[in-house]
């Protein structure tokens, strides 16, 4: 809790209650009344009233499934997490995709998305309890927490309640991981999945518990003069304290407390003891609760820096010590009235888009959550699950195609679903630059959309010049299988950072240096990419036979290759100097041998030998593609395998667990370049070597 | 380029240096040298890995896969010299220039501007680090890396120190300094350690033979640290005034180790005498004053969003403000003071912290940009000629599969 706040807190309402009732040797302070207290909400009494322990009750052994309408509006409530404000579905969707492995969990009768799965959690608690949504993908793990793993299997998944007993001795094990070893790159794998699941069980607790202080009744009838300020039958949570601030800081005067006859004065300097107690104890578990509330004053920051949003705990603080929280206290009471309200979804509907509504317009006062909406819109129309499949059926209709050659139409529709599949990935990725303000290559992830993004252009762009069906066929195979891929990891992005729009660190805080260095390393990585997959086309025509009779085919796709290399080799290069001159102005040093320097340069390196050797006659087409194919392998460390290392500066793209797929892909592509390299020509005649220049360049 | 005497640039020697499979080789050997350097960053660190595999003339014992043997392999810094040679002869000196050919001129020479800048850098260029507190001021800043010895005389007032930089001492078994004008006396060094740790004699311990022990502590020596700020090297060092008192002297030995608070103070003739281990100094033509350091964590995450240093820089001319931070540093005679880091690591929210600065002098600091822009055009020209002339080509094929 802020020590500030709470030194306040005391000053105004615990000091006095905290003397000896007989004598008040140094009594309170006036406090000023203040003129921006919470809004005169409806009366609570009738609110909440008699029916408020048995809906509660209720809730907590059945739950009806949320409305699609509750369900939209709780999807744009605004949150600050993870360093940035953020839409409550973006928040509940990481956060189940962590701990689940998939966005969704399917019950008996119904599938829950992650809204309504954490609203079930917020508010149906002791049902969300039993809901099977941990995944815990290794036995060893489970048995080093003392968990029975008879039976185990890597699919399962495990309710809160199966693993309750084992929670002590889960954040026991982590915590002594974290002390032993406080840097992350020594632990090993099971330490590691054993942090992550600690990490996911109290981020769920979070949840889980999140509305308990609106549920929790204070002791504010518990003598007749706070029965005279809150009634008969005050209702929970910390609406009514924030409602009646004024009342009670009243109530603590020193002229007012001498007042009250001296028989009864112990009983309200008791009674307000014990709800000085039990108030300080719920505010600190609240403090670690979610940050609901922008601040209500417009702060001016010096450039931009982020303004924090408050917890419930911090607004009644403030409240304690008069700041303004009219605004917050209206969201508050609407969120407090929630667990009441699950009987009548219509008003639960009003009260979250209450609260929803008073948050954003608190939220755009200080100029954040501009891009709620469109955040909530960019998950819901799932734009990369929808390339995919576009891309996937452009590639099963070009393979069909490439059984009936004569026919113009498959190559069409392929045309049409390639390009379809480009833009749906350019929206997203366009979206997705909007929403964080920056170049769209920050994280491993969008790297991935990015660089599967300028394969299909540039496939695309090769087609239109050759158009021999080829570098369409791989337009669609490249963006199917970087659809797939960026699919795949975004699940490890949400387990290593909890999102794939995660904060900067300082030094790559620049969008002049993202949007200028790293677009063009992808690039050169993109291209790289391509020319290796056209490489794997003419190797394995080669193997295949196809079309022998044709070695314009061969010709073409040589071509095609080598100016492909050459596109990459401009922006590998460029990219790669940038990236010198922006260390260079930003840490001193051009080059420092950093392991993702030497990839890049390993990279330009590949690159340029391929092009020397070729025009020096020193390899002749099948040379070219079996080295394009290696320039594929060196592509993949630089961009991943290097990360692996956990060594350098480069530190913001380290990842875990993608060592096996790194393996089996250099394992394939060497098993290609000896297919390739030792193959006899099955098609297509080796043109000449080409005469090496007489005037040789370096 | 046309040449005045062409029997010397048609010999096959030039001919040979300038060539495209040249070329090719130096680059297979870079490129082999950059995979294996990377890789062996992992047992030796970024610093070490450097020194071994880029700014060495041979590699005997480059890094290989457990079971794999070991090749011996031309250093980075030779490569590098031939590489820069053939690109000089082949792309630059012998290439005769046409239109056709032009773009992949001037790529050559950007790449050249490039590596000159590397080896300005490298035989000219300075850097080390300043670390200030608020309110604190400094004319020096201390290198990463580089170790020195010190000595002066701490009873005067104004202290004109003399240094001995590594490279005289690491690795050697004794040097002996004779007696230079303001120091009177034989300074002897032992070399011991690249990395060690001070170290007391228990009872029953077997310490390795020739072990210097000096009054029950001997320096223990531990494998080198990745990181190399991190290792302490340590010798042993005395005095004596001239040959006659050499062994007597020796009695008066006492080590000298990196990570110690203090110097070895002594008195000779009279007079309190210094001798110190430290990190090697370099002045600034200005003194630097830390007024503010801010550091603005992002909320709800200890992820620094960002963090700057506002300070005074004092020289002769007088006082400015600046600010320092992230992408955006000082940059004044020659110097360049960037925001690098701050500490301590393990404060607490309100602590205190300092402020840690990149101080680096490099005399070909804008070349990489000109380089880059001289290379982007070379190339941009060249694949530009051959992207126009492959879809001449195509169209024209395209023009017979229809007709």
């Amino acid at each position: 809790m802020n020590i500030f706040l709470q030194r306040s807190f005391l000053l105004i309402l615990m000091v006095v209650v905290s003397l000896p009732a007989t004598a008040f040797p140094v009594l309170a302070q006036d406090a000023p009344a203040s003129d921006s207290q919470a809004a005169d909400p409806q009366e609570p009494a009738s609110t909440y009233g008699e029916s408020a322990a048995p809906t509660a009750k209720r809730a907590a052994l059945s739950r009806a499934p949320w409305s699609q309408e509750i369900l939209d509006e709780v999807a744009r409530w605004p949150i600050q997490h993870g360093g940035r404000v953020k839409p409550f579905q973006t928040f509940a969707g990481f956060l189940m995709l962590k701990a689940n492995g998939r966005r969704t969990l399917k019950l008996d009768d119904e599938k829950l998305d992650p809204v309504a799965w954490a609203l079930d959690f917020m508010f149906y608690p002791e049902v969300a309890k039993q809901y099977r949504c941990i995944h815990v993908p290794n036995a060893e793990v489970l048995t080093g927490i003392g968990f029975d793993t008879t039976n185990f299997r890597r699919s399962d998944r495990y309710s809160f309640d199966q693993l309750e007993p084992v929670l002590p001795t889960l954040f026991d094990s982590a915590r002594r991981t974290m002390q032993a070893k406080p840097e992350s790159k020594e632990w090993t794998l099971v330490e590691r999945q054993t942090i992550q699941l600690m990490q996911d069980i109290r981020e769920m607790e979070v949840l889980l518990y999140s509305m308990d202080s609106a549920r929790k009744t204070f002791g504010l009838n518990t003598v007749e003069e706070l029965t005279a300020i809150f009634g008969e039958n005050p209702a929970p949570g910390y609406s009514p304290i924030l409602q009646h601030i004024d009342q009670m800081a009243e109530l603590t005067d020193r002229e007012n407390l001498l007042a009250i006859p001296e028989d009864r004065r112990p009983a309200v300097i008791e009674a307000l003891r014990s709800l000085q107690e039990d108030l300080i104890r719920s505010l600190e578990i609240s403090g670690m609760g979610y940050n609901w509330f922008p601040p209500e004053e417009v702060i001016q920051t010096e450039e931009n820096l982020p303004v924090v949003w408050t917890t419930s705990s911090e607004v009644i603080q403030e409240a304690l010590v008069m700041k303004s929280t009219e605004e917050r206290g209206k969201a508050l009471y609407s969120l407090e009235r929630l667990p009441y309200l699950l009987d009548d979804r219509p008003q639960f509907l009003a009260e979250a888009t209450n609260f929803g509504t008073t948050l954003r317009n608190l939220a755009a006062t200080q100029d954040s959550g501009r891009h709620i909406s469109t955040e909530v819109s960019f998950y819901n129309m799932d734009y990369f699950t929808k390339a995919l499949v576009l891309f996937l059926l452009g590639f099963i209709v070009s393979c069909l195609g490439w059984l009936a050659p004569q026919s113009g139409a498959p190559k069409k529709l392929t045309w049409i679903l390639s390009l379809s599949g480009v833009v749906m990935l350019i929206a997203g990725v366009t979206i997705r630059c909007v929403i964080q303000g920056r170049p769209p290559v920050t994280t491993l992830y969008e790297t991935i959309l990015f660089i599967t993004g300028c394969c299909v252009l540039t496939a695309q762009a090769l087609e239109y010049y050759d158009r021999r069906n080829i570098a369409l066929t791989v337009s669609t195979f490249l963006g199917a299988l970087g659809c797939f891929l960026s699919n795949r990891y975004e699940l490890k992005e949400a387990v290593t950072a909890g999102d794939t729009m995660p904060s900067l660190v300082a030094v790559l805080d620049t969008n002049f240096w993202l949007s200028t260095h790293v677009t063009t390393v992808t690039l050169g990585y993109a291209a790289g990419l391509l020319a290796a997959a056209i490489s794997h086309v003419w190797i394995f025509s080669k193997m295949l036979g196809v079309k022998k009779s044709d070695p314009g085919y061969y010709k073409s796709l040589t071509r095609m290759v080598y100016g492909t290399l050459c596109f990459g080799l401009f922006f590998s290069i460029v990219g790669t100097i940038l990236g010198g001159i922006w260390a260079n102005y930003s840490w001193g040093r051009f080059w420092g041998w950093d392991p993702k320097e030497n990839g890049a340069l390993m990279i330009c390196l590949a690159e340029l030998i391929i092009l020397h050797l070729r025009m020096g006659g020193y390899i002749r087409d099948r040379g070219v593609h079996v080295l394009s194919v290696l320039n594929a392998m060196i592509i993949a460390f630089s961009w991943w395998g290097v990360n692996l290392l956990g060594v350098g500066l480069h530190s913001y793209g380290f990842t875990d667990g993608i060592f096996k797929l790194l393996a089996g892909f250099f394992a394939l592509e060497m098993i290609v370049m000896g297919i390739g390299l030792f193959q006899k020509s099955g098609g297509g005649k080796e043109p000449p070597a080409p005469p090496a220049e007489s005037a040789a360049t370096g | 380029m046309s040449s005045s005497n062409p029997s010397f640039w048609d010999s096959r020697f030039i001919k040979s240096l300038g060539s495209l499979g040249l070329a090719a080789l130096m680059m297979t050997f870079l490129l082999i040298l950059t995979f294996l350097g990377t890789m062996d960053q992992t047992n030796m660190g970024i610093y070490q890995a450097q020194k071994k595999y880029f700014e060495s003339w041979v590699v005997l014992d480059a890094w290989a896969p457990s079971g794999m043997p070991m090749i011996p392999l031309p250093g980075g810094m030779l490569c590098m010299i031939i590489f820069t040679a053939n690109l000089l002869v082949g792309g630059i000196l012998r290439l005769r220039l046409n239109k056709n050919n032009l773009g992949v001129f001037v790529i050559h020479v950007g790449i050249a501007l490039m590596m000159s800048a590397g080896l300005v850098k490298l035989l000219a260029g300075q850097d080390g680090y300043l670390r200030l507190w608020e309110n604190q001021k400094a004319s020096e800043y201390i290198s990463h890396h580089e170790w020195e010895i010190s000595v002066f005389e701490a009873d005067t007032g104004e202290v004109t120190e003399k240094t001995l930089h590594e490279r005289f001492w690491r690795g050697r078994d004794t040097l002996t300094l004779a007696p230079a004008e303001g120091v009177p006396f034989f300074l002897n060094l032992e070399f011991l350690h690249g990395n060690c740790r001070p170290q007391q004699v228990t009872a029953g311990e077997a310490i390795p033979e020739g072990t210097v022990v000096i009054d029950d502590w001997y320096l223990k020596s531990e494998t080198m640290d990745p990181e190399n700020e991190r290792n302490m090297p340590g010798l042993v060092a005395w005095i004596h005034k001239g040959p006659e008192d050499r062994e007597a002297g020796r009695e008066g030995r006492t080590f000298l180790w990196g990570g110690q608070n203090y110097p070895w103070a002594f008195q000779h003739e009279g007079k309190t005498w210094v001798v110190a281990i430290r990190k090697v100094r370099h002045s600034m033509p200005f003194t630097i004053q830390l007024d503010n350091f801010e550091k603005v964590d992002y909320p709800g995450i200890t992820m620094a969003k960002e963090f700057r240093s506002d300070v005074t820089q004092i020289s002769e001319g007088g006082r400015r403000n600046v600010r320092i931070e992230m992408n955006d540093p000082l940059r004044d005679q020659g110097l360049i003071l960037f925001q690098s880091s701050w500490g301590p690591p393990d404060a607490k929210p309100g602590d205190e912290l300092f402020s840690v600065f990149a101080v680096v002098h490099n005399p070909s600091d804008h070349w990489p940009l000109y380089s880059c822009i001289i290379i982007a055009l070379g190339m941009g020209l060249a694949f530009v000629q051959k992207f126009l002339a492959y879809g001449r080509r195509q169209s024209k094929r395209l023009q017979q599969e229809a007709a």
